[in-house]
């Protein structure tokens, strides 16, 4: 019997061999991979305007410029040249080209040393970019305009055309938009000139060339070649579709198009595998050459990991902006080895398939297999639904579903009379049993709620590693505490957002950290002993907006991208002229990049009015509608502006600083916190804010609360490390355990842990009895100084909270201090 | 109360049942439409598959289709000639000592894997065969 994956297709003519070409050049000459400075970014920028420019440094040429063009470029820069001549007429010479160059101010001792090579070239027109920031500058629309336009006016010096643009107008994205318009401008006039003076040059020839491009008659001719580019790629397609549309709902011709297909891959079977193989054996190379990179990096994965990730077609666009013209050789050619690879296994697959359809299609089970497989897997399925939730019996329920369709369409095809295999008997049976499994699977849910939970106990550090230090992720399953795990150090042990362990304490009260209060007096908060512990960013910045205060335990000197007015609200500021300072770390010398402001502020729709809410007071109705309002919408209200487009560095390893206007609209009322983005903050060195000339203070916030991926302790007070706290004084921090013993106020003390993990107060009390099961009134020996062999069981805090559903699965261990051992082998 | 749990187990019994009900009698008294009893039952799966499809935010139909490659994989060896699996065991258990000794660990691991599937296979297949098919 022939199939129809074997026959010849149906009116075919013997073909040409077709030989399919290889892919045989592999470019292994890896791009170097550079970021742009800040010029050749200009550079780009204005070729993107139509304003062909060039840029220091040049080849040496044969026509330099010379001293006296030269003697008066540097003047411009230094401010003192005057333009001689008016412009009347701009009388366009025939160059070859007609070019700008383009330079940055600072490039002038750049300029000179060219000079004396005799490598800049003859110029008409020049650009300067000016690091001056124009003083009096307001953002607000008409003013800016009017001032950009006087600015960008060329001056015209020995019929030579100089601009000098200062560099905030290309920095900024609006007056970018603005200076491009410009520009566009320029460009278009002088083509129109040039264009004019040519005429009489170019022949007839190139003149009714010149018209034919612009003509009807060859966008007609276009028009008309695509559709006959289509119509005879799809020829057979279009024969199908005008004279036997109904064939296309006919399985026959696809299988014969598959088969055509099939044999067409069959009858050059040869010349494929041939080609597969030798594409398959520049793989030994490169495998070679991968894996000595891989011993030079002493990293054993690297070649899976450089496979992989080269495959992946998500990072291609990656490998196209960077231009890694390996990788991306690489990756194609991976995939035409693949596509290969297909169309050499389609013909045995198409033959596999057919067969198993066969063997499905010819197999006789026994009655009784089918007669009890059925119910046999609906009972396990309903029994296991009755003690396991969904989500880990999906694969079961999959493998099930697809046996039981299988089953199912086994019998409809061989039209059995299921039924009646069964016996009354075995019905009743059947029937019953599944009537259980049925109720079980609405009673035992009920049953199990009412009954106690029945925990299983497991070790809390589970693995078997002599030393185990923190953060330590633990992964617990459903109805699981830990055994006792005792702790004998002395540093604060945290699991997820919670305090649970700090040494010399009696109690620790768990808060959320939107309910932070303070008196205000950093001095006397000081004395007691408090910590904040941030994982959520935005509820950091909530409560950081909802409680000023906290502002004090959050801020840092340094430079963070996070930060807001400190002693100003932001509506001072509306009548003022605000600029923005940024300094950028060129050391790693940045890509070009948009940097935006975002600034965070209440919403208030939400509800929240943070501090004025505090200020003016609320009433009961206020309030409740805050509760009821804050569930459903955001609390925060978010807005981004593109503030500066940076450049890149003028030179490596110098940072540099770039100033742009600020429309002082940008900032919400109050005093929000304002984040910047768009780069890595790695290469921000500074911001600073101004207003009228006048530096505005500025308070930084911790750029710890921005990092979502780890636990972090912002604040510590220093009181958390005293052994006891009296009412009297903190200072006296050698009190003797005497001093404890017989003082009626002093005792250890108690801490407050604030964090954006804990939804709602969670109090632990830390006293434990010893071994003779004394009052827990009296303070156990380890609190009083003698020393505890045992230490603290950390596992009886973090029960509780498993029992409560607080923690995350898994949940973290971790501590204030890094590379804390919590097992020993001891 | 595990109301996915619950109505699984209720399509699953339903589409059991549905081969013992007069169902054709009643689709045709209703809509005048005869419809056997397995297709009710198929129908019952169906909507099994979509609320595991809803429950799991579309990952649980990547579930059935692999489930289904596995079932299609195992059956088509199973009903294949007994001397294929053998053979296949004896290709990935001879590959494994070369493997190893050009240092492919893992591979070799893989391919004695592979070795312990086709004899498993097999073994089913001359315990099971006569008992399962006629």
């Amino acid at each position: 019997m022939t199939n129809w994956w074997t026959r010849k297709p149906i009116g075919h003519k013997s073909s040409r061999v077709v030989l399919i070409p290889l892919l045989m050049c592999l470019t292994l000459v890896v791009a170097p991979v550079t970021a742009q400075t800040s010029v050749e970014y200009y550079n780009g920028l204005f070729n993107s305007w139509g304003i062909r420019t060039y840029i220091l440094p040049s080849q040496k040429i044969d026509q330099p410029a010379t001293k006296e063009d030269l003697k008066n470029l540097f003047d411009l820069i230094s401010g003192k040249a005057e333009p001689t001549t008016q412009p009347k007429e701009v009388t366009q010479t025939a160059l070859e080209e007609d070019r700008y160059l383009l330079m940055l101010e600072s490039q002038k001792a750049e300029a000179q040393k060219l000079q004396e090579m005799g490598s800049i070239p003859t110029y008409q027109k020049i650009i300067l970019i000016s690091k001056t920031y124009p003083q009096d500058f307001y953002l607000n629309q008409s003013s800016a305009s009017a001032k950009l336009l006087a600015d960008l006016e060329p001056k015209i010096i020995n019929t030579k055309t100089y601009y000098t643009i200062p560099e905030v107008y290309l920095t900024t994205p609006e007056l970018q938009t603005q200076t491009a318009n410009y520009f566009k401008a320029v460009g278009k006039a002088e083509q129109a000139v040039t264009a004019k003076s040519k005429d009489t040059s170019t022949t007839t020839a190139n003149q009714l060339l010149a018209k034919l491009k612009e003509s009807s008659l060859l966008e007609s001719a276009v028009y008309a070649g695509v559709i006959l580019l289509i119509f005879v790629a799809c020829y057979r397609l279009f024969t199908v579709l005008v004279h036997n549309p109904a064939r296309l709902m006919r399985k026959d011709l696809y299988q014969q198009l598959l088969a055509r297909t099939v044999w067409f891959i069959s009858k050059h079977h040869a010349i494929l595998l041939f080609g597969f193989i030798l594409l398959a054996l520049f793989y030994i190379p490169i495998l070679y050459a991968l894996s000595i990179k891989a011993k030079l990096l002493g990293t054993p994965a690297y070649v899976v990991n450089y496979i992989t990730t080269t495959l992946n077609p998500l990072t291609m666009s990656n490998y196209l902006t960077s231009q890694n013209i390996f990788r991306l050789g690489f990756m194609f050619y991976n995939y035409v080895l693949a596509v290969l690879a297909l169309i050499l296994l389609l013909p045995g697959l198409c033959k596999v398939t057919a067969i198993s359809n066969h063997k499905f299609s010819s197999v006789n089970f026994k009655a009784s297999f089918i007669k009890w497989s059925i119910p046999g897997v609906v009972l396990c399925t309903i029994i296991l639904l009755v003690f396991l939730p969904v989500d880990s019996l999906i694969g079961l329920l999959a493998l099930a579903i697809i046996l039981m369709a299988g089953l199912v369409w086994y019998i409809h095809a061989r039209k059995l009379a299921y039924a009646q295999l069964f016996t009354v008997k075995e019905k009743r049976i059947l029937f019953g049993l599944l009537t259980l499994g049925l109720a079980l699977n609405i009673a035992w849910p009920v049953f199990q709620k009412s009954r106690p939970v029945k925990y299983a106990y497991e070790p809390l550090i589970g693995i078997k590693d002599d030393v185990v230090m923190l953060p330590y992720s633990k992964k617990w399953g459903q109805n699981v505490l830990f055994d006792e795990h005792y702790y004998t150090g002395g540093s604060l042990i945290f699991a997820d957002g919670y305090l649970i362990y700090a040494p010399d304490t009696t109690k620790i009260v768990n808060k959320p950290l939107k309910e932070f209060e303070s008196d205000g007096n950093l001095a006397t908060t000081a004395k007691t002993a408090i910590t904040f512990v941030v994982k959520d960013t935005k509820k950091a910045m909530e409560a950081l907006l909802k409680k000023p205060a906290l502002v004090d335990y959050f801020k840092t000197t340094e430079f963070s991208p996070v930060f807001r007015l400190a002693n100003t609200d932001s509506d001072a500021l509306y009548d003022k002229n605000l600029s923005l300072s940024l300094t950028f770390n060129c050391a790693k010398n940045p890509a070009p990049a948009i940097v935006k402001l975002e600034t965070i502020s209440l919403n208030r729709w939400a509800g929240g009015q943070g501090d004025q809410d505090q200020q003016t007071g609320q009433d009961e109705n206020d309030k409740q509608n805050q509760t009821t309002n804050q569930g459903v919408l955001d609390a925060l209200e978010t807005q981004s502006t593109e503030v500066l487009n940076f450049p890149g560095c003028e030179q490596k390893l110098v940072p540099e600083t770039l100033q742009v206007p600020l429309d002082a609209f940008l900032l919400p009322e109050g005093r929000p916190l304002v984040r910047l983005r768009g780069m890595d903050t790695k290469n921000l060195i500074d911001a600073k804010l101004y207003a009228d000339g006048q530096k505005v203070p500025l308070t930084f916030i911790n750029a710890r609360i921005l990092d979502e991926t780890t636990y972090t302790l912002i604040y510590q007070s220093p009181a958390t490390s005293l052994s006891t706290i009296t009412t009297e004084s903190v200072t006296d921090l050698k009190a003797t355990t005497e001093n404890v013993k017989n003082s009626a106020t002093s005792k250890p003390k108690e801490i407050t842990a604030y964090s954006t993990e804990v939804k709602r107060e969670t109090v632990f009390d830390l006293t434990q009895p010893t071994a003779n099961n004394q009052p827990s009134d009296t303070y156990p020996p380890y609190l009083l100084g003698e020393s505890a062999p045992q230490g603290f069981d950390i596992s009886s805090p973090i029960n509780i909270l498993m029992k409560q559903g607080r923690l995350n699965n898994p949940f973290i261990i971790w501590s204030d201090k890094p590379n804390e051992i919590i097992k020993t082998k001891d | 109360m595990p109301i996915t749990n619950i109505l699984l187990a209720f399509l699953f019994a339903l589409g059991f049942l549905a081969f013992f009900l007069p169902i054709s009698v009643w689709t045709k008294k209703l809509l005048d439409l005869e419809v056997a009893q397995p297709i009710v039952a198929l129908l019952m799966f169906g909507v099994a598959v979509g609320l595991l499809g809803v429950k799991t935010a579309g990952v649980g139909f990547v579930y059935l289709a692999l489930a289904a490659f596995c079932l299609w994989a195992f059956a088509f060896g199973f009903l294949a000639d007994r001397k294929y699996p053998y053979t296949l065991a004896l290709v990935f258990l001879g590959a494994c000592p070369f493997l190893l000794i050009a240092k492919l660990d893992q591979i070799a691991e893989f391919s004695a894997v592979l070795c312990y599937l086709c004899l498993v296979l097999g073994v089913l297949k001359d315990l099971f065969y006569d008992k399962l098919v006629d």
